[in-house]
């Protein structure tokens, strides 16, 4: 081959061909597409179907698709307060979840029990289960839960070695 | 021949996580074959335990937990817990925050009502429909917190009136957004009162006797589409609700799609209302004006001593009211809500009893499915509007 | 809305007769007309309030009045439909003692008795299915009696069953 047309290929490539990570192409691909399971408990819940509807529209996102089985799904948001009664079916859920799989605790109730301290509520889902991010409000804006779930994308993309998460 | 083969019925569970059952309700079904022999709901796995909290709170404090009893319709929570309140204290509400109170919890009933037809059409598999519904219930949301800084969670209602006066062009963006939402319920009903999908999943579909009904203690639209015209705002009208002219819609069959036509109606006449409240809404005082037990207006706060001192006793003591017993029922949503309260002098409700009507209305559910295929199931838990949050408290 | 003319006690009497009626003691500083009843006579007077009108059990709830004794109230709050009116009957309970379902008069009464055992611990006698209804089974108490704290509970190993994944290290608590 000439010198002429190797360089005209390497122009070529140049151009069609990029070179990176696995890490970061297969974090990028799953960033890009969180598909939570459809887990709502409580007012949180209500919010999140507004995230989910025209306005705000979380399908800009890549997360519209809403999983009714936790197998499909990665991302568990915990919208709402957990009770006791609740927490162990909670946690049979998100042991459903195929790997890799991320938690977002929405609210003020299942991130540390908010203005409910009694018998009955859970003071916090990461009793229960690992979170990855945490939003707070009560309930958090829809806007809220999309920072939150920016963040978590932050998170995937410099997460590594994570092949086999 | 059919006794020689044995059948057995098969039992399904469904819930805590499905999303047909608006929350974490779960029923555990008996089926033969396709037929549903008995649906027998378990519920209790969103207690929050705010009957006994609110034992531990002041009365305005445990208003704020209302709002979280039924996250659809906090309006309507706050009133019927003010309404209570307000007669133990024995403080009358000057009209303008009357009319403004009647204002929004209709407001909250057309946002409710959104939120059940969306919920529930989508349940079916009319898809589009929670899109267009949550549309214009952003416009509402929007609304609410211009007046008040939330969107769900509004605690708006004080105490003798309000807790600020409502902003400077609200009234013109309710009539702006009533103007824009009246030709969208006739697109609502375009899409599916005719539809021959949605009468095929909702007519005769969960059928419910009036006398059955009454006996299951059922309340709200999920009643008056039996055919029992008891509308609260009718029989004990409450904030004046005797100076708005409006019909309660009654349904004859007491199936899923009567409920549906009797929500449909009730939207048309909760615009009436807010329309008449439009017209009317008097000026004047925001408050009632009884400093030991009413919160004074924000802006005094800033020129009057007296004023920050009651405020400062009123949020660190609370409200003392005489000991006593109050109840006022409130037509919501979902139907009678009411607070039975229980004072014992202190600042602090002795006992706080919350009547749910998502609760009760729950207890029909093995009624109506009995007998019933399992796909129509999903239809008659929609039918019902229930919320999790109001039926586990 | 309706001003009363004739108390419910007058109606009852005129309807079903006076020896039933005599069975309701006026009770003071309920939020409605109230009546003390007698356990023995409650189902039989709650069916006298049906036929009077009073319909629709719009509610059924206990008191926790610690320690005052006789220490628990049940109050049935009937509805009359048409008019709004609103009656109280008032049944008067020690700690561990029993009270007649209402379950054969009203259906709805079922899971109010269920609520009222969930959360005082007073069992309702021949209630069709008298478990608990809000709490799971193993919780011990009742939380809405005055003597059962507010406070959280600690998990007494109630998670252990549901762990299934190893503890990390400087993972969540357990």
């Amino acid at each position: 081959m000439k010198e002429r047309d190797l360089n005209k290929l390497a122009e070529e490539v140049k151009d069609q061909v990029l070179l990176t990570s696995a890490d970061k192409v297969i974090n990028w691909a799953r960033k890009s597409s969180i598909w939570p399971v459809t887990f709502g408990l409580a007012c949180c819940a209500i919010e999140m179907m507004a995230t989910g509807a025209g306005r705000f529209d979380i399908a800009r996102f890549g997360s519209e698709v809403f999983r009714a089985s936790p197998r499909q799904a990665d991302l568990m948001i915990v919208a709402g307060r957990v009770s006791q009664k609740m927490a162990p079916v909670l946690r049979q859920i998100y042991d459903q979840m195929s790997e890799p799989k991320w938690v977002i605790s929405m609210g003020a109730c299942a991130s540390c029990g908010g203005i409910f301290n009694n018998y009955a509520i859970v003071q916090g889902v990461d009793r229960v289960v690992p979170v990855d991010v945490y939003v707070p409000g009560c309930p958090p804006r829809p806007e809220q839960l999309l920072d939150g779930i920016f963040r978590l994308q932050e998170k995937i993309l410099k997460s590594k070695g994570k092949l086999v998460a | 021949m059919p006794d020689l083969i044995r059948t057995e019925t098969m039992t399904v569970n469904m819930g805590p996580q499905h999303p047909s059952t608006h929350g974490v309700l779960r029923i555990v079904l008996e089926l033969d074959g396709e037929r549903i022999v008995r649906a027998t709901p378990h519920i209790g796995y969103l207690h929050t335990g705010i009957e006994k909290t609110a034992e531990n709170k002041t009365y305005i404090q445990a208003m704020t937990m209302t709002d979280r009893l039924d996250y659809l319709a906090p309006m309507s929570n706050n009133l019927a817990f003010m309404l209570s309140t307000e007669k133990l204290v024995g403080v009358d509400v000057p009209p303008r925050a009357q009319t403004v109170r009647v204002m929004l919890t209709e407001l909250q009933r057309i946002a409710s009502h959104l939120v059940w037809l969306g919920t529930h059409a989508i349940d079916i598999g009319a898809m589009s429909m929670l899109l267009y519904c949550f549309r214009e219930r952003e416009v509402i949301m929007d609304l609410f917190e211009q007046v008040c800084g939330a969107r769900l969670t509004v605690s708006y209602f004080r105490i003798g009136g309000l807790a600020a006066d409502i902003p400077a062009d609200f009234t013109k963006r309710v009539k702006d957004f009533i103007d824009y939402f009246k030709p969208r319920v006739d697109e609502y009903e375009t899409l599916l009162t005719r539809n021959k999908i949605w009468l095929n999943r909702t007519v005769g579909v969960g059928r419910i006797s009036a006398a059955d009904a009454m006996n299951l203690g059922l309340s709200g639209p999920a009643l008056r589409a039996s055919g029992v015209g008891w509308d609260i705002r009718k029989t004990n009208p409450y904030s004046g609700y005797e100076q708005y002219d409006f019909e309660v819609p009654v349904g004859a069959n007491g199936d899923v799609y009567d409920r549906y036509r009797v929500r449909i109606a009730e939207i048309r006449q909760s615009v009436r209302i807010v329309e008449q409240t439009l017209a009317k809404l008097p000026s004047g005082a925001y408050i009632a004006d009884a400093p030991k037990v009413v919160l004074p207006p924000r802006n005094t706060l800033h020129t009057s001593m007296e004023a920050l001192i009651h405020h400062f006793l009123i949020v660190c003591n609370g409200v003392r009211p005489p000991a006593g017993e109050a109840y006022v029922p409130v037509e919501a949503p979902k139907g009678e809500i009411g607070f039975y309260l229980v004072s014992d002098g202190t600042a602090k409700p002795f006992r706080c009893r919350i009547r749910p009507p998502s609760f009760v209305n729950l207890q029909a559910l093995s009624k109506m499915a009995e007998g019933a295929m399992l796909a129509d199931l999903v239809a008659v838990i929609g039918s019902l509007d229930i919320v999790l949050g109001e039926i586990d408290r | 809305m309706s001003e009363k003319t004739t108390s419910f006690r007058d109606r009852l009497a005129a309807r079903v007769g006076a020896e039933l009626a005599a069975e309701l003691q006026p009770v003071a500083g309920k939020a409605f007309e109230a009546y003390a009843v007698r356990k023995e006579k409650l189902v039989e007077l709650l069916g006298a309030a049906r036929e009077c009108g009073f319909e629709f059990l719009s509610d059924l709830f206990a008191i926790d009045f610690h320690p005052r004794e006789p220490r628990f109230e049940i109050v049935y709050n009937l509805t009359c439909v048409q008019s709004g009116e609103r009656v109280l009957l008032v049944l008067r309970l020690a700690d561990g003692e029993s009270y007649p379902t209402a379950t054969g008069v009203f259906a709805t009464a079922n899971w109010h008795e269920r609520e009222v055992f969930d959360m005082f611990g007073l069992k309702a006698d021949g209630h069709p299915d008298l478990r608990r209804i809000l709490m799971y089974d193993g919780f011990e108490g009742h939380p809405l009696r005055k003597d059962f704290p507010l406070g959280y509970q600690p998990e007494r190993g109630f998670f252990e069953d549901v762990h299934q994944t190893p503890k990390e290290e400087g993972g969540p608590p357990f």
